[in-house]
């Protein structure tokens, strides 16, 4: 490897590359005028050996006149290997068109190059293109094909996903096997599988350079691994749903590569979720997927648009405000006591794991995490979205709804859109259902984790949570949700539902005219309008009903059947 | 007298040549020859357009359907030949012809979409250059009919065509994401060869100019139906043969 950025790099470097120009070693393919800056030239190298071209040995130089400003290339030494073929072109021409059962393009002959091996030797090749752009190597002294190269930089591969349905996997041929690279879409989408190996899980997610091998495989290109063929194409299929209908690209809108990891583990058990960089496979955060306790791969294609648009929401905020939604916990007060098994327990006096209540003036104070719930509730609002682009309506298996996860054999639903209450959040005293309106939120009573119980410097959620004047424990599984970003987020998301589609609030009993199904994707922009340009990152719920009101505005006009139906949604939740 | 083993003229110096016809000898209805050797130089027009489909297997379980509607062209055509008078006024002669003709093929495709099912691209292209490589030989029963000044002589047989024809194998496009739309960028050609047998029929007209040396000129019509070997397990049909217009020298002996 050579890279020579400072003249004394670059002095080196200069003897070698004189050396071997004068030796033939080296010689000029290329001399363009730089197109960005005026009186530079950028010269291309291309090593060769007895005149025959050394794979991947060049060198390019960037000159200001006769300064040298800079060269990167690669130059193999200690070639020592007879140049004399033991077969002839004609002979390579037909073991290559019989190997790829495809004549060369345009009826050229093969051509000798000289290839590196990563041992460090070298064979003296031919090499040909065929017909759909790949290129044999075939051993020019054994007639063995040594290598095989998709110029093309990607292939269409025929998978199965998880429900028996074929999909269209775009992968690349690397080593003679086909990997789950997806070079068709700008960003590039890279889907990793672990192996349930939770070691490589830690080293992809602390941000670990993955490697090729890393990658999901297969010989064929014909993938019958439903976990991998679903989180590789519904990962893509997302990218194509925010291209087509948001003008976005990826995760940033700038097309950061995407990575998808698969991880059978105990890690992602009944879970899906994105992290953020500076984690993940090359420090591009990623989606990781899950299996079910059944074993059935957390993949389906709302789950997989709910994850990425965690991606988008982090991106778009973070790029406007310098961070994601940040974790402000809004405070209610609640009622001075509540009853478990019969026992009263009043705030000031009561504490778990040794921590006591936050209390003002003898009542709990509640809090939850807004800016978890309203994330929660985009990723919902987009997963749906990219069923209804790319599914029929309808119910069942592989059909668009305004459910989560329904998709996921004996898991799912986790959560509707439509009418939240319908899907029932287990607790230790039995279910209630998933809020559908402000007033229905949960608000977790507060523990302090620093300084005093009326004056706390931190505080963090307790498995106990108030909803509509219900306490709800969730003692026995210790679980706060982070304050209720699952449980609380469909408050926002129903607004999302009745906007479209409208229908009457259950538990306000306000009528929304939604724009209609026909006209969805309007609602689908003013939200991904609020989240990408308009969201600050300390929102709560009302803050973000207002953003998503303006964008409505600035997108359809304040008359506009968008603005009402947003609007009447927000209100009808609560939101204003 | 010369011997028929210059029937045995490669190919190639046909080329520099021309083509020969064996004709009846009975010029100026004087005595008949018994062999007569002709070579030709003219025109042959192929004898049909044709349209070869193929249908391959292309993105994620998809298929991509090329179709190639080959044009026809007329080119430069030899011709060889001997005959040998079985009876009078009856020859049987054998002659070799060929032809090589360069055309141009419109090209359709349906190219199936990287990422979506149902969603093929269509694209329009043309490739030049296809080559159209006859070399036949024609088997015939010779009538001559000798009138006044001419020999006439009609002629029909079968006829052994082997086609050298060049078929699109792949295309080259342009596609950029989100790929519902591909161009044409190029194709690359395969080269296949093929025989069978058809039939010929035709009328040799020719003027002594000497005992052994005369002219002439023959038009012939042949046809064979040769089919090759798709990308698939269908066939394309190819027409050969076609009219022929030469003309050239005389030989009898």
């Amino acid at each position: 490897m050579l890279s020579a950025t400072t003249q004394d790099a670059i002095a080196d470097s200069n003897r070698l590359i004189t050396r071997m120009l004068q030796a033939s070693e080296l010689k000029s393919v290329r001399v363009q005028d730089d197109p960005q800056i005026a009186g530079r030239q950028i010269q291309t190298l291309q090593q060769v050996y007895q005149g025959i071209p050394v794979e991947g040995g060049s060198v390019t130089l960037q000159k200001s006149g006769a300064v040298t400003v800079s060269m990167f290339g690669t130059l193999f030494n200690a070639i020592s290997i007879d140049t004399t073929p033991a077969i002839a072109p004609i002979d390579a021409a037909r073991i290559i068109e019989k190997a790829a059962n495809a004549s060369i393009a345009f009826g050229a002959s093969p051509t000798l190059a000289i290839v590196p091996s990563p041992a460090g030797t070298f064979a003296l090749t031919y090499k040909a293109t065929v017909a759909y752009a790949i290129t044999y190597y075939v051993d020019a002294l054994t007639g063995d094909i040594v290598r095989i190269v998709d110029e093309k930089n990607y292939d269409t591969g025929l998978g199965t996903g998880t429900l028996g349905e074929p999909k269209k996997m775009a992968t690349t041929l690397i080593d003679s096997a086909y990997r789950t690279r997806d070079t068709l879409r700008p960003a590039g989408i890279s889907t990793y599988d672990t192996g349930g190996s939770s070691t490589a899980l830690d080293r992809m997610l602390n941000g670990a350079n993955a490697t090729d091998s890393d990658l999901a495989s297969s010989t064929t290109n014909t993938w019958t691994n439903g976990y991998v063929v679903d989180a590789h194409t519904n990962t893509g299929l997302t990218y194509d749903y925010l291209y087509r209908q948001q003008n976005w690209s990826g995760l940033d809108g700038s097309n950061r590569p995407l990575s998808d990891i698969v991880h059978s583990g105990s890690e992602a058990r009944d879970n899906a979720f994105f992290i953020g960089p500076p984690f993940g496979p090359n420090k591009n955060g990623a989606m990781v997927y899950g299996r079910t306790s059944g074993g059935v791969p957390v993949t389906a294609l709302d789950i997989a648009g709910h994850e990425l648009m965690h991606g988008v929401t982090f991106f778009s905020l973070s790029s406007r405000t310098g961070s994601g939604f940040v974790p402000i916990v809004y405070t209610v007060l609640g009622p001075t006591s509540f009853v478990f098994n019969g026992t009263t327990f009043a705030c000031a006096t009561t504490t778990l794991g040794g921590r006591p209540f936050f209390c003002s003036n003898g009542r709990y104070v509640l809090g939850a995490s807004h800016g978890g719930a309203i994330n929660e509730a985009l990723s919902d609002m987009f997963g749906t979205s990219v069923e209804f682009f790319f599914q029929p309506a309808g119910s069942g298996p592989l059909k668009a709804d305004y459910l989560m996860g329904e998709d996921v054999t004996n898991f799912g639903p986790n959560r509707s859109l439509t009418n939240p209450a319908a899907i029932s959040i287990t607790h230790d005293n039995g279910t209630i259902g998933y809020p559908d309106h402000v007033t229905k939120m949960l608000n977790y009573a507060l523990l302090v984790s620093g300084g005093t119980a009326t004056n706390p410097t931190s505080v963090a959620f307790s498995p106990v949570a108030f909803s509509n004047g219900n306490t709800v424990f969730f003692l026995n599984s210790g679980s706060t949700d982070g304050g209720g970003v699952h449980l609380n987020s469909t408050v926002f998301s129903h607004a999302f539902y009745l906007a479209i589609e409208g229908g009457r609030n259950a538990t306000s009993g306000l009528t929304v005219a939604g724009v209609g199904a026909a006209n969805r994707t309007q609602i689908e922009k003013v939200f991904f309008r609020a989240i990408t340009q308009l969201m600050p990152n300390n929102a709560n719920l009302q803050t973000a009903a207002a953003v998503a009101i303006q964008a409505a505005v600035d997108l359809y006009g304040a008359g506009s059947p968008a603005a009402q139906a947003v609007t009447q949604a927000m209100t009808a939740v609560g939101l204003r | 007298m010369a011997s028929p083993k210059w029937l045995l003229v490669r190919p190639a110096a046909l080329l520099m040549m021309a083509t020969v016809w064996a004709t009846s000898a009975a010029a100026q209805s004087h005595s008949q020859p018994r062999v007569e050797i002709s070579a030709n130089v003219g025109a042959q027009t192929a004898a049909s357009k044709f349209t070869a489909s193929d249908t391959v297997p292309s993105n994620g379980g998809e298929t991509e359907t090329i179709t190639v509607d080959h044009g026809a062209k007329t080119a430069l055509a030899f011709d060889i030949g001997a005959a040998v008078r079985i009876v009078p006024r009856l020859f049987v002669g054998v002659s070799y012809a060929a032809a090589e003709m360069k055309t141009s093929g419109a090209i359709t495709a349906s190219i199936p979409h990287p990422i979506l099912f149902n969603a093929p691209r269509t694209v329009k292209g043309s490739v030049d250059g296809l080559a159209h490589q006859e070399q036949n030989v024609h088997v015939d029963v010779i009538y001559a009919l000798p009138i006044n000044a001419v020999d006439v002589k009609v002629m029909a047989g079968p006829t052994f065509f082997t086609l050298k024809q060049d078929f699109v194998s792949g295309l080259s496009i342009t596609e950029t994401y989100p790929f519902d739309t591909a161009t044409f960028a190029g194709a690359t050609t395969k080269r296949s060869s093929k025989s069978a047998v058809g039939f010929n029929a035709g009328v040799d007209i020719s003027h002594s100019i000497s005992s052994q040396t005369g002219i002439g000129a023959l038009i012939r019509y042949s046809q064979g139906d040769v089919k090759f070997d798709g990308a698939d397990t269908a066939q394309h049909a190819v027409k050969a043969g076609g009219l022929e217009v030469v003309a050239g020298i005389r030989l009898r002996f």
